[in-house]
Order: structure tokens, then sequence, then C-alpha cells
């Protein structure tokens, strides 16, 4: 008897559950004790999308890479969605940077009690969560003007393979930090 | 849509540059708040206005206006200039990535604390730590 699954079903099931579990992250804040629980939850929630839309575009520049037709295109579409989620999450995470630095907020209580996470954490997270930006939006614009030259091995083909490597890098960076600092202090 | 007309490299290095010259830009801004609050901050507040809540958010909308700027600026500056030409890509990639990397590591408060000053501990200006 053949397998009823395909190698495909299962990867689709797998990338499903990780999703949907992982999307699941920022929204125990629902049950907790935050003073700002929509912008956090919007924030936590806009990030997380965002890093498994990443997760996705990382894994259609192996097809592009390899020449497959179409590939490029795919992956273009899944980048500027991508690039779109990056830009909702950074304007997200600028309205709940109010609450952090503001009166009595967790900036002024980690300064007080663990300087350091403020200090090193958060102030390297909010840069480095900027960077996705400019990274997704040049290797989108430049798979779109040079479609025409991005066959197997090209050189285009890898440098805008390396800015989507640089862009998920930066872009988990900034969750792993922004998750570890909810660990220590909710806004 | 048709493609015909072979695009330059210049342009894929005038997409390099300008990337970078806007995350360096961020970092510059940064550095500065850090080195200068009292006259930095100021001029980064004004400079991030436009943000809605700026006031509230800080110093930091001046460091995001100023690597928005820098990066769409030279952007299109160097399109227009050195995407033109025809570059050799391999230093330009090269290049990139060690200065990208380059800025990881300065943007690392321990590297630049330790090459300026550590604040005052503990700091809870209004106002301060962008």
């Amino acid at each position: 008897m053949k397998s009823i699954f395909t190698a495909r079903d299962l990867a689709v099931t797998q990338a499903s559950v990780a999703a949907l579990l992982f999307i699941s992250i920022p929204l125990f804040n629902v049950l907790g004790f935050s003073n700002h629980k929509l912008e956090a939850i919007l924030h936590g929630l806009g990030a997380t999308v965002t890093v498994i839309m990443s997760c996705q575009v990382l894994h259609l520049t192996y097809p592009m890479l390899r020449g497959k037709k179409g590939a490029a295109v795919t992956l273009e579409w899944a980048l500027w969605l991508t690039n779109l989620m990056v830009l909702i999450t950074i304007i997200l995470g600028n309205w709940l940077y109010i609450p952090y630095r503001g009166p009595d907020g967790p900036q002024q209580w980690l300064m007080y009690h663990s300087p350091e996470v403020h200090l090193i954490v958060m102030e390297y997270k909010e840069f480095v969560s900027l960077y996705p930006l400019p990274l997704g939006i040049a290797a989108a614009v430049l798979l779109r003007r040079f479609r025409h030259a991005l066959e197997a091995g090209s050189a285009v083909g890898g440098i805008v393979a390396f800015l989507i490597t640089l862009f998920w890098i930066c872009l988990l960076i900034g969750l792993v930090c922004g998750i570890g600092l909810t660990k220590l202090r909710m806004v | 849509m048709k493609e015909t007309k072979q695009r330059k490299t210049g342009e894929i290095a005038a997409v390099l540059l300008s990337v970078w010259f806007g995350i360096a830009a961020t970092t510059a801004s940064h550095l500065w708040s850090y080195y200068n609050p009292l006259q930095a901050n100021p001029i980064l507040l004004k400079w991030g206005s436009w943000i809605p809540s700026w006031w509230a958010i800080g110093p930091y909308t001046g460091k995001e206006t100023a690597g928005l700027a820098v990066w769409l600026g030279t952007w299109v500056i160097l399109h227009w200039t050195l995407g033109w030409k025809e570059v050799k890509l391999k230093p330009w990639t090269i290049g990139f990535a060690i200065a990208f990397l380059a800025n990881l590591i300065l943007l690392w408060p321990t590297v630049y604390h330790a090459l300026m000053w550590w604040p005052s501990l503990p700091n809870t200006l209004p106002g301060g730590e962008g």
C-alpha cells in the first residue's frame, strides 16, 4: 500500500500548526495584567505574523536561486506582503513605545531594577527591528527591476537572497529580544 | 511587461549603498543622542515631529526619520548617478556585508558605551534614553 500522506501534506501540516501556535504567544496577554493590552497584543501579533511570513519568503528564495520558472514572481509577491506587515508592526511598535517609556512604565522600572535590560536589549532591538524595512523593500525592488536577469546562479539572485537572509535575521533578533523583554516586564 | 533594456549593475550598488546609509544614519543619530543628549534630543524631536505622538515616543522618532530620509534620499541620488554605470558586483556585495556587520557590532550597546560612557544610573530623566 502506498502512504496516504505525501511529503507536502506533512510539511503543510507542520507549517500550519507552527504558525497557529506561534500566533497564540502574544494572545496570552489577553488573559494577562497589562495596562496597555491592545497595543501590546497588536504589536505582538504583528511581529509573530511577520516572522512567519518572512520564513516563507526565505523558503521561496531557494526555487528562485535554482532559476525555477515563476518562482521570482511568487517570491516578489510574498515579499511585498511581508514588507507591508513589517511597516505595520513598526508603526504598532512605535505606538507601544509610548506606554513603554511613559511614567511608571517598563523603561523606568527596568532602569531602576535591571538597567541592562533596557540599555542593552531594548536599545539594540528598537533599531535592528527597523532594518527589515529597507532590506525587504530593496530586495523586492531588485526582484522587480532585474526579473529578466534572474537565471540560476546569477549575481542578482544571490544578492536578493542575501538581502532576504539579513531581513529574516534582523526580524528574528527583534522577535527574540521582544519576547525576552515581555518575559521580564510587560508594558 | 516586456523587458528589452538591459539594466545597469550600478542600480544594485545604489540600492545596497543607500540601505546601508539609512541604517548608519539611525545608528549615528542614536550615538549622537547618547554623546550629547542636550544638543541632540531637541533636534531629533523636531525631526520626528511629523510622526503622530512624537512627543510621547521621544527622540526615537527623529532617529527613525533620519534613517528614512537618508535611505530614500541617497537612493534617489545614487540611482540617478551610480545607476547609469556598470560596476563589479562582487566588491560591492562583500563591502555591504562587512559594513552591515560592522554596524550591527557598533550598535551593540556595550560596544558604544565602552567607547563613550555609560549613563549614570538609575536614569529616570523624562525625555532621556530614547
